[in-house]
């Protein structure tokens, strides 16, 4: 068997070889991520059909000044308990404060409650109602902890996230064919029904930024999914013996997370491990606050810093 | 006293058994005698007469018959034949027609005379079967009813003939029969021994007299035949029941009783061999089998009914009644099939002959005798039955009555075994010479005794060892001699039997011996207790197709098979040990070794142009690919494929090595050229198959994300060798491994977080195949690979030029976020227009535009907003400023729109659409895309400023370039300023920022009319 190369030119097809050689040469150097899922191929699908969605919403957009009068209305109608008197109001509003001074649309003004409820729960509606349950304050364990759950939701109002659900709704209702005292049944349902699973990762991300940028320990921001995935005892994937059943294995956790409504705590802790890392890797964010003696006392960062709660 | 009385009244009934019938046969022969006289006289009388009275030429009606049966017409116009005109012509009219003589009639029958002259002399009245007569018509009419008359006289004296001659005579038979046995029956009770017999004797011996006697006239051969027959059937019942019934014992000597029968049935045949009649023997014979039946089972019993047979066979033998024979073996086998005679049976003959076993070989010994005489003979018909009745009857007789637990048959079954032996001998010996047809003589002579000889000796091997290594080892030696006879004799047949045996070998060892399992330890070491047997059979196997090659002659069926058999019993031999992990092998290694012996077959088929080992080479590798894929590719849990730590999948690597090297040897064409025009085709199934496994290993050997990087470091091998070679195969594999290798980056490396320092590993992984995607799209598509490639792979570089676009695209989308991809994108867009319009590929500029879109529907849904972008380093304004330029750069980068040259369909159109109007396309874009930023990021109050300010700028650029799309898109801008001036600032904005818009934009639109106004005769040349 003879080889012949036909001209010259085709010798530059092998340094595709050495180029191939030298990036999995690189890549056995670093440290290296096994996991196997497709959730890329599921995420570019989403982001797609994301693009279309949100074409069509920029052309019904809301002002801040409907909207915050919305979420007000919602709030009102929403039948929550607020506790009154109790020193978690102005700590919450304190450390609400300190996290929404660093969104993106300034124009909206926050308002944060606190409920009286044993569920461990936090939400937003459309116009800046934040509410944090007390169950979610007695599970959280510092300062930081409260910035990030509290920065997560302001994330979703800043990212209209909260405003998009009744975008169509009220677009309809200005061509006169909603109903709108409809619109006063929607708090509870927007609550319960919660938010799209892209939005949760968005809100992680803009959430983590927004507690980092009030300086904040970003590694706090981790640290109440791991105590939620203790647990609700999350299992991990089987090790995938062949390719096929490797295959299988990714296709159909990827399908079962793309149509899951909210994103598995074991993939916002990675993301969230990832972003830190990176940043961290940029040098932010390695200064951080902690405040879990600030959040025994209840009393925030703004209006007394306890010392030595900064850093790992 | 009473037992005289009766023994008289026995012999009175005997008596009259005896005389009726002669009184019988008295009467039926005179009738006859009458009948055959009557007869003559009638064809006398209907003799023709001369009438001289009668007119020449007076009419005569033709006589007819009535209506009358069809079997009365024939005779009744013979009659009126000669008293037709035609036979009246004929005649001299003077002379009167001679006279046929008068049949002599007997003076014997005077009565019968008599009685035809009265009958003639009696008045006719209105006889029944003559027509009306007129005149002298009535002669003619009355011999016309005497000769129907005597038709039917004729008629029915057929049928006296046939019903008293024959039908009688049988039926007396029977009824004597019937009596006989009645009596017999009735002498059990009311007489003793000595009575009964005299009785059976008397009335037998009456019987056989009265028939020998009647013998003499041949007018009652019938009837002596029937009192024959019953009488040589009673004479031997009671010579059987002599001895062999205890009611009529006398005779307690065995041996006095055998002679005696033996006696009889010499008389049988003696008389039978003189009447030559089947029909009689038969039913001479039948009877006597059924005494035997009749009575208890003994050794006497068998023996007599071994007599019996031998006197039936020298019957047979000697009139060649073969369907005698035939009938003779059924009875014979069947009686002792029924009536075995018990081991512990009384006085018998002699000791050798008292157990069964001996009476059923002596009869076989009789059976096959007959059978090598008739062969000998040539045997036709029913006689080529007898061997195969007489094999059934001997396995069948001696299987019924065996012992349960078959002890001692292995020895039964050799003593056949042999016995077909000496059989096949003889039958050499006697068909030697004859000059009789070479093909039946090998059909029906030796080739069948010897068959079943070796399919005896085979059984009594198997009953005998059952298991083990010594059967093997005598069914091999059985074959091999069968072999190696056939071969020194030139018998075709024997090496047909050797294929057999080897077949029967073969099948033991798949069906029972490998799956019974088992261990031997030989030489020291511990192996699977049929391997040795199985080498053995291989190498004997391997040994008989050399001696066949080399012989150079006609192979028999089977014979060509025995090559792949030995390869069989090999590859069973590898895979049983390595499955039972003997010899330091493993199931992980089957595969591989199945494969390293379908590389040794192949090297052996090239070096001496074995057909058959290549294909046992090819059935070997397609089978070695079994394990390979269930053990070592998918390893599962019911295979535990670890061994010695190295894991299962590593027997992949030297796998993939030969499968690599037998494809590249078939696909050889000058060392192993026009054997077969599939070899190129296995060669590709070879090269397919190592591309699999490479593929496969590197999916175990690498971590999850350098799998892609090592299927696409075999696309690049395998695509630059398809190419220097050529080898088109290679280069399809190529395309496929990248196939793979894109869908791989959507599972394990899109999504890696992995770093190496600061750079990701998704970088480093995807975009080396990005490069790779990028090169093998230049190298299809380009022109220096033209005359090698076909139409479909020119084709599929395009495909990897979009696909290796839409995986940078990926890339950026997940390296940057969703929303900062748009900057990657826009990048990535420009920079394909450029390539696309140095290097006039279309598609890379379709791609372009593709990514313009792609980019202004992400830009317009996120607004440029990029979620948690740290504080000024990407701000909304500055990434859409970026993609904003990017796409009036293309815009500017454009040539002016063209008309469509080549028209496509569906997205081709559209592309093709975009490509000719690329400048007024980027400008929209850019326009749209810059006004949706100003949407977003200015103040409210200012937007319909800064709209107007895009617009006027748009239009500037417009006339400068000159460029009409620009021109355009700044009049729609400044329109929509307008009217968002009118629709919303009006009622929204406040009064300065209202004022100032109005302002703002009025200047701008009459800037723009002045523009417009002043350079009219100019603008009419812009583009």
């Amino acid at each position: 068997m003879t080889v012949r190369v036909r001209s010259p030119a085709d010798a530059w097809w092998w340094l595709l070889l050495v180029v191939v050689a030298a990036a999995a040469a690189a890549v056995l150097r670093g440290e290296l991520d096994d996991s196997v899922s497709a959730d890329s191929a599921f995420e570019v699908w989403g982001d797609m059909v994301r693009d279309v969605d949100q074409c069509g919403l920029t052309l019904v957009r809301v002002s801040a000044d409907e909207e915050m009068r919305l979420g007000r209305e919602l709030a009102a109608s929403g039948g929550w308990r607020e506790v009154a008197a109790s020193p978690w109001n102005g700590y919450v509003e304190a450390v609400g404060a300190d996290v929404a001074a660093h969104v993106r649309r300034r124009d909206i003004e926050y308002r944060f409650h606190v409920v009286d409820s044993p569920d461990v729960n936090a939400f937003a509606l459309p116009g800046g109602q934040v509410f944090v349950t007390t169950g979610m304050l007695g599970f959280l364990e510092s300062e930081a902890e409260l910035a990030f759950v509290l920065g997560h939701e302001i994330a979703h109002v800043d990212q209209r996230h909260a405003i998009e659900r009744l975008m169509t709704r009220l677009a309809m209702e200005r061509v006169g064919l909603g109903d709108v005292g409809k619109v006063a049944d929607l708090p509870l349902a927007l609550v319960r029904g919660g938010y799209r699973k892209y939005q949760e990762l968005e809100a992680d991300t803009v959430g983590l930024h927004l507690g980092t940028a009030a300086g904040y320990e970003p590694a706090a921001a981790v640290a109440p999914f791991r105590r939620l995935q203790a647990r609700r005892r999350e299992l991990s994937p089987r090790e995938a013996s062949n390719p096929l059943s490797e295959a299988a294995g990714a296709v159909a956790a990827g399908l079962g997370s793309y149509l899951d409504s909210h994103p598995v705590t074991r993939d916002r802790i990675e993301r969230l491990e990832q972003m830190i890392a990176h940043r961290r890797r940029w040098g932010r964010g390695t200064d951080g606050f902690r405040g879990v003696e600030n959040f025994r006392q209840k009393v925030s960062r703004s209006v007394r810093e306890i010392p030595d709660e900064r850093g790992d | 006293m009473a037992e005289l009385l009766f023994a008289v009244l026995g012999l009175l009934i005997a008596l009259f058994y005896v005389i009726t019938p002669f009184v019988a046969i008295a009467a039926w022969r005179r009738s006859q005698r009458l009948e055959a006289e009557l007869r003559a006289l009638e064809r006398r009388l209907a003799m023709p007469r001369f009438d001289p009275g009668a007119a020449p030429d007076s009419p005569r009606q033709p006589v007819t018959a009535p209506a009358a049966p069809a079997a009365t017409r024939q005779p009744a116009a013979v009659i009126a034949r000669p008293i037709s005109p035609d036979a009246r012509l004929d005649l001299p009219r003077s002379e009167p027609p001679p006279l046929p003589p008068p049949l002599p009639v007997t003076r014997q029958s005077p009565d019968l005379d008599d009685m035809v002259a009265e009958q003639r002399r009696a008045p006719r009245a209105a006889p029944s079967l003559s027509v009306p007569t007129r005149g002298r018509e009535g002669v003619v009419t009355d011999r016309v009813g005497d000769a129907l008359r005597g038709g039917w006289r004729t008629l029915a004296s057929t049928w006296e003939e046939r019903i008293g001659g024959s039908v009688l005579s049988k039926a007396g038979a029977l009824l004597i029969v019937i009596g006989v046995s009645l009596f017999v029956g009735w002498s059990m009770v009311h007489l003793g021994p000595v009575g009964r017999v005299a009785i059976s004797l008397a009335v037998s011996g009456s019987l056989l007299a009265g028939g020998l006697a009647m013998q003499r006239w041949p007018d009652y051969r019938s009837l002596a035949l029937g009192l024959s027959a019953a009488g040589w059937g009673g004479l031997y019942v009671t010579t059987y029941a002599m001895h062999g019934l205890q009611a009529a014992r006398i005779i307690d000597d065995p041996r006095l009783a055998l002679g005696l029968l033996l006696a009889v049935a010499c008389g049988m045949i003696v008389h039978a061999l003189q009447l030559r009649i089947p029909a009689l023997v038969a039913v001479a014979y039948a009877a006597a089998f059924a005494a035997v039946v009749l009575g208890p089972p003994s050794a006497f019993a068998a023996t007599a009914c071994v007599v019996l047979a031998g006197t039936l066979l020298a019957v047979a033998a000697r009139r060649e009644w073969s369907t005698l024979a035939v009938a003779g073996i059924l009875c014979t086998y069947g009686i002792l099939a029924v009536r075995y005679p018990p081991a512990d049976d009384g006085p018998v003959l002699l000791p050798a002959m008292s157990t069964g076993m001996a009476i059923v070989w002596a009869c076989w010994a009789m059976f096959e005798a007959y059978d090598v005489v008739m062969t000998a003979r040539g045997r036709t018909g029913p006689a080529r039955a007898i061997a195969p009745l007489n094999l059934c009857g001997l396995l069948g007789v001696s299987l019924l009555n065996w012992p349960p637990s078959l002890e001692g048959f292995d020895l039964f079954l050799a003593a056949a075994a042999a016995a077909y032996g000496v059989s096949t001998l003889c039958r050499l010996i006697v068909g030697r010479g004859r000059g009789r047809d070479a093909t039946a003589t090998a059909n029906d002579g030796p080739d069948l005794a010897i068959t079943i000889a070796a399919a005896l000796w085979a059984a009594a091997l198997w009953v005998r060892f059952r298991v083990g290594w010594r059967l093997h080892v005598g069914l091999l030696m059985e074959a091999e001699i069968l072999f190696l006879l056939g071969m020194a004799l030139g018998r075709r047949h024997l090496r047909t039997l050797a294929v057999m045996v080897f077949g029967v070998l073969l099948a033991r060892f798949i069906a029972f011996d490998v799956p019974a399992g088992g261990e031997a330890t030989v030489l020291g070491a511990t192996l699977a207790r049929w391997t040795p047997s199985a080498v053995a059979a291989a190498i004997a196997l391997a040994a008989n197709r050399m001696i066949l090659g080399r012989s150079g002659g006609p192979l028999v069926a089977g014979e060509a098979a025995a090559s792949y058999a030995a390869t069989a019993l090999v590859a069973l031999v590898i895979g049983g040990e390595a499955w039972q992990r003997h010899l330091g092998l493993g199931p992980q290694m089957i595969g591989f070794a199945w494969l390293v012996l379908a590389w040794l077959l192949l090297e052996f088929a090239v070096r001496w142009r074995s057909v058959d080992a290549y294909w046992q080479a090819c059935i070997v590798g397609c089978l070695a690919f079994v394990p390979l894929v269930l053990v070592n590719a998918f390893p599962s849990r019911l295979v535990d494929g670890t061994a010695g730590g190295v894991p299962p999948w590593a027997w992949l690597a030297p796998a993939a090595a030969i499968l690599h090297a037998i494809g590249w040897r078939l696909a050889e064409p000058r060392r192993f050229a026009g054997v077969d025009p599939a070899e190129w085709a296995v060669s590709q199934v070879c090269l397919l198959a190592a591309t699999a496994v490479s593929l496969l290993l590197a999916w175990h050997a690498l971590p999850a994300p350098l799998v892609a990087l090592g299927w696409a470091g075999y696309a690049v091998a395998a695509f630059g060798l398809g190419v220097a070679l050529p080898h088109a195969g290679l280069r399809w594999h190529a395309y496929v491994a990248m196939a793979l290798t894109v869908g791989r980056l959507f599972l394990a490396n899109f999504t890696n977080v992995g770093m190496t320092g600061v750079v990701s590993h998704r970088l480093l992984t995807v975009v080396p195949v990005i490069l790779v995607l990028a090169g093998l799209a230049i190298r299809l598509t380009g022109r220096r690979l033209r005359p090698l490639l076909a139409g479909s792979e020119r084709a599929l570089g395009h495909v990897f030029s979009w696909t290796g676009t839409v995986v940078l695209l990926v890339l950026l989308r997940f390296e940057l976020g969703r929303v900062l991809a748009v900057a990657g994108w826009a990048v990535v867009g420009l920079v394909l227009l450029v390539l696309g319009r140095r290097r006039a590929t279309a598609h890379l500029r379709w791609q372009s535009h593709a990514i313009a879109l792609l980019t202004f529907a992400r830009s317009w849904g996120t607004g440029f907003a990029v979620p948690a972008a740290p504080d000024g380093l990407m701000s909304p304004a500055l990434l859409g400023g970026f993609v904003v330029a990017c796409l009036f750069l293309s815009e500017l980068l454009c040539p002016p729109d063209a008309r469509v040259r080549n028209p496509l369909h569906g997205v081709g159109r559209l592309l093709a659409w975009l490509d000719a109007h690329r400048r007024t396309f980027y400008a929209i874009l850019g326009t749209a895309l810059l006004a949706i930023l100003l949407v977003h990021e200015m103040p409210p109050m200012l937007l319909t400023a800064a709209l107007g300010i895009e617009g006027a700028a748009l239009l500037v650029l417009g006339f400068v370039r000159p460029d009409r799309g620009l021109r355009a898109c700044g009049l729609a801008v400044l329109g929509a300023g307008v009217a968002k001036l009118f629709f919303h600032d009006l009622r929204h904005l406040d009064t300065p920022y209202r004022i100032l818009s109005f302002l703002l934009l009025g200047i701008l639109l009459l800037a723009a009319s002045w523009t417009y106004t002043r350079f009219k005769p100019r603008l009419r040349g812009l583009p």
